[in-house]
């Protein structure tokens, strides 16, 4: 070979060198910014996930509190109907014409009584509001955890920092497959520990 | 009306199960008991005489279809009433229950009267059969 030639090889091997120099050194700042989304969204998800839970208790707390005003409510309710009851019976013992302007009375308050149970019961049902925005709220947690437990999945097997032993590393893959079939299994013991082991 | 027929409310919140148990009370059944999930109202159901269950269907440990099934499979349980109350329309959610024996169906949210309504439509039925 003579020398025209090893240059020509030589200058070929630098081009295809600095191309690889190029795609190494794009490829570990792709994953320098990655480290980063995975541990800011490893912080952020489980931060949201604890939002959505405490809304969630604030709604039940609610409900909880107005449910037992209105079974108060229902109480006094009943009580006024035993006063009417009574009510009836004493003006049994009145002249007719007394009872004529009686009954009428009676008619405005025992339909005010009504329309106020009725009203009583509908607060009721609409209260079932908690329960509904409680089941959707679940679904986004159980949601959230499930993308948080994938983002660990990634940077457990991409180990930015190399620091993880691959028989913990293995474990630690199986323990997020369980979050899989059951969302709501990942606990903040085990996303803090998977972070502890990557340095987060 | 029987109203000392008892109640079984199952749902895995209690502010959904003290809706229930109020409508009811002014229904007129007086006698309601709660279970916080599937397997607590097994247990209850076999402890106790129960006359008429109401589920939800979403509940952890055991869901209200899983309860359904598990009733309609105990010799000593299957001819006892069901009603699914819950969030889920889909028409295949529907067919499920009904395929596992479901008496009626109940999308949230719903009134006493709808309640009431469907109670009765249950009872009938039954009467009649």
């Amino acid at each position: 070979m003579g020398n025209e030639d090893w240059n020509d090889v030589l200058k070929r091997i630098k081009d295809e060198l600095s191309v690889l120099v190029r795609f190494v050194d794009k490829t570990r700042t792709g994953l320098d910014s990655l480290q980063t989304t995975v541990k800011l969204s490893s912080e952020k998800f489980p931060e949201a996930s604890r939002q959505l839970s405490a809304v969630a208790g604030e709604l039940e707390n609610a409900a909880n509190n107005i449910i037992a005003l209105l079974e108060n409510l229902l109480m006094e309710h009943e009580e006024a109907q035993d006063v009417i009851r009574s009510l009836h019976e004493w003006a049994a013992g009145l002249s007719p014409e007394e009872k004529k302007k009686g009954a009428a009375l009676f008619g405005k308050l025992e339909g005010i009584s009504n329309s106020m149970k009725k009203d009583l019961m509908e607060i009721f049902s609409s209260l079932s509001f908690q329960d509904l925005t409680g089941q959707k709220l679940k679904k986004v947690v159980e949601g959230l955890s499930i993308v948080e437990s994938k983002l660990l999945e990634l940077a457990i097997n991409f180990d930015f920092n190399d620091t993880i032993k691959l028989r913990d590393k293995k474990a630690m893959l199986n323990e997020l497959k369980e979050v899989a079939n059951e969302p709501m299994k990942l606990n903040q013991d085990v996303v803090d520990k998977i972070l502890k082991e990557l340095g987060a | 009306m029987d109203e000392n027929m008892k109640f079984l409310v199952v749902d895995d919140f209690g502010t959904m199960r003290r809706i229930i148990k109020n409508i009811l009370l002014e229904i007129g059944y007086k006698n309601v008991e709660e279970a916080v999930d599937g397997q607590n109202a097994l247990e209850k159901m076999r402890a106790g005489k129960i006359d008429f269950v109401i589920t939800d269907w979403n509940m952890p440990n055991m869901s209200g279809i899983e309860l359904l099934t598990a009733i309609r499979q105990d010799a000593a349980l299957k001819a006892i009433p069901v009603l699914m109350v819950t969030a889920e329309a889909a028409k295949d959610n529907v067919v499920n229950a009904v395929q596992a024996g479901v008496n009626n169906y109940i999308v949230k949210p719903f009134t006493a009267a709808v309640l009431k309504e469907r109670i009765d439509m249950v009872l009938s039925k039954l009467k009649g059969a």
